[in-house]
């Protein structure tokens, strides 16, 4: 069967139905915070068992790219990022939603995935085996400095005080210290709490520094959460794809980092996007609006984070390593349908692959509608929902959420202290970004290094093993110079020329 | 994001940053006790902490604490005692729904947070619509959560 065949066969009624159902699915369990993509997935694992194989498969890549794009609604709406990809989409949409433009907001969102899954989802149509050598290439020194361009953004966060912003990543990585540690196995910062021997959960620390202060101020203050927007102004689906087309360059440059970071096992959509958001506010002309509701914001962390999808599977394909806990259950489910991974897959089961992935592809342009008739409901729901009923919603949510992610109760502990302590430092001026952002890239950051630590100790060439000998290393080093060095020089020169006038 | 200096001593920045020192201390003085593979993150990040306290100290002191990020520009105490309420609330739900139940826990302090997110004084027919949404919306929650993802909810002492 030719490509055409495949691409006719997961258009068939019944694949189009798995793959409207996956995302109708995925997006509503993304939009609640805490209920994750790998949740959904596994399960609906086994209710594939009975299914054709592509159909099943269809149906999990559906699930799985709805739910990636559904943690934008959760994020825009009530500052609550539901999973870690999700963390940038605050930084620009929740302040677009507090101004009143929560429905451009979400349309954004949408388009934004859209295209990201699409570039991802077409990449790995066309080049899987060659971009899978890039996975490869990237050892533990490569993942410490993508961490550390990661981290950069702390500055981009804090140009009120940096200091400040510094001291809230210092404190995020050490928190990103809290249990065993992978290499050496010391336990580290536990005070005696065998809960806290698996570490501080992410989900939990995200939904607690992000979302408990918005509930805190929302409890204070009459009135609604978000400004109703006038009467008939539907999707805005025009002004959302002008700012697109407009802002075309960014939306591609991050779905390309968003699949080549999905690529790496480990990184996932948190890196993606935060080094798309940061490359995007560094590239851009209204620098000062980022942070502030940009669009453009919002265009490179949902286009990034929904390119990870696509990136993710290369190597789950091709080399039989998932890149993400998603990918892990889908490799699971594809070992069970008796599939089996590596590079040949594309020649010796191409008919259910190719199928699989134009399904993917397809359910990434179902999006679209499905993605923006529940978002306009979502931005409703929010807007016309009183907040006596909206505050204990969203905190029955928090908490449910928080214990979800490993049915224990510590969790959900964790979530509530790390919010109320997080509006306790908002109020002193440091601001929760930069602790997430330590807190999420701290481990990749400690793991990457220690490991190049260790590898460089044994050859006896520490700077050969960290920087030296790693041109893929250098490139990324060079970002992150021109990510921390060119804001100070602009603002110099900024300074020079307001002096001389 | 460029905020004007600020002119009068930031205290409540200063307060936390001499927390701060005190945790990057912490970090520190317990690496020690670790393996050199353990220990060389967090003497690093808690030296750095502790440098960059005490710098922000001396800032804040002399009025130039400014803030972290524009997240907390709109820090405003009123309604602190609604504020307070909620952070209790919530505090309390996290402590006892292992003990008493997640159900009971619940729907006492989704009730307790309508109460205080409520500004006004509605009817008594509005007061009971909101209890019965939030009886729904844990009942419906709970069915899923064990029903549906077999993710088992603490029954704790009444349920």
């Amino acid at each position: 069967m030719d490509m055409l065949g495949f691409l006719g066969e997961a258009l068939s009624a019944r694949n189009l139905m798995f793959a409207l159902l996956g995302v109708i699915g995925g997006t509503v369990i993304g939009a609640l915070p805490g209920l994750s993509a790998t949740m959904a997935i596994a399960v609906m694992v086994p209710f594939t068992f009975a299914l054709e194989p592509a159909s099943g498969l269809i149906m999990l890549g559906a699930i799985y790219t709805g739910a990636i794009y559904g943690g934008a609604f959760a994020a825009i709406l009530v500052n609550t990022p539901g999973t870690p990809s999700a963390i940038a989409t605050t930084f620009d949409g929740y302040p677009m939603a507090r101004r009143g433009d929560g429905d451009l907001a979400v349309t954004i969102a949408t388009i934004a995935s859209v295209v990201g899954g699409l570039i991802g989802g077409l990449l790995l149509l066309t080049l899987s085996p060659m971009l899978a050598q890039v996975a490869l290439r990237f050892g533990s020194t490569e993942y410490f400095w993508l961490a550390v361009l990661g981290l950069t953004l702390i500055a981009v966060l804090s140009e009120g005080n940096l200091v400040k912003g510094l001291m809230g990543g210092c404190l995020g990585l050490l928190l990103s210290m809290v249990g065993v540690a992978v290499v050496g196995g010391d336990v580290r910062f536990t005070f005696g709490q065998r809960e806290l021997l698996g570490g501080i959960g992410i989900i939990p620390a995200l939904i607690g520094l992000y979302c408990i202060p918005v509930l805190i101020d929302m409890v204070a203050r009459p009135g609604q959460h978000l400004e109703a927007p006038p009467a008939g102004r539907g999707f805005r689906l025009l002004e959302a794809a002008g700012i697109a087309i407009r802002d075309f360059w960014n939306l591609i440059r991050s779905s390309l980092i968003g699949t080549v970071v999905g690529i790496l096992p480990g990184a996932g959509g948190s890196i993606a996007s935060l080094v798309s958001y940061s490359e995007a506010r560094r590239t851009a002309k209204n620098q000062a609006e980022y942070g502030k509701g940009a669009p453009g914001g919002l265009l490179s962390t949902e286009s990034a984070n929904n390119a990870t999808v696509g990136g993710g599977f290369i190597p789950t394909l091709v080399l039989g390593i998932p890149g993400t806990p998603p990918d892990a259950v889908i490799l699971g489910a594809l070992l069970v349908q008796g599939i089996r991974t590596g590079p040949a897959l594309f020649e010796t089961q191409g008919s259910i692959v190719y199928t699989f992935i134009f399904g993917l592809l397809i359910a990434t342009v179902l999006m679209l509608p499905v993605g923006l008739l529940i978002g306009r409901y979502a931005f409703r729901f929010i807007v016309a929902t009183p907040k006596a009923l909206l505050v204990p919603l969203i905190a029955f949510m928090t908490v449910l959420g928080s214990f979800a992610v490993h049915n224990h109760p510590s969790d959900v502990f964790v979530m509530v202290a790390l919010g109320v302590v997080g509006w306790l430092l908002n109020r002193a001026g440091y601001g929760p970004s930069p602790i997430v952002l330590g807190l999420v890239l701290g481990q990749i950051a400690e793991q990457g290094f220690v490991r190049a630590w260790m590898i460089g100790g044994a050859r006896g060439d520490f700077m050969g093993q960290l920087i030296v000998n790693r041109p893929i290393s250098w490139a990324i080093v060079a970002l992150i110079l021109l990510t921390v060095c060119l804001p100070l020089l602009k603002t110099l020169r900024n300074r020079r020329m307001k002096e001389a006038s | 994001m460029t905020d004007r200096p600020v002119t009068r001593p930031d205290l409540p920045g200063a307060a936390v940053a001499l927390i701060l020192l005190a945790v990057g201390l912490y970090a520190v003085w317990t690496s020690f006790a670790m393996t050199a593979l353990g220990a060389i993150f967090p003497r690093t990040i808690g030296g750095a902490l502790m440098a960059l306290s005490v710098i922000q100290i001396g800032l804040s002191l002399f009025g130039r604490g400014g803030q972290a990020s524009g997240e907390g520009r709109e820090a405003s105490w009123d309604g602190l005692t609604r504020r307070l309420g909620l952070a209790f609330v919530m505090i309390a739900w996290a402590v006892l729904f292992p003990v008493i139940g997640f159900v009971v826990t619940s729907i006492v302090a989704a009730t307790a947070l309508i109460v205080l997110a409520e500004h006004e004084r509605p009817s008594l027919l509005t007061w009971l619509v909101r209890i019965a949404v939030v009886l729904a919306m844990v009942g419906a929650f709970y069915w899923l959560m064990v029903r549906v993802l077999y993710i088992p909810m603490p029954r704790g002492w009444l349920f």
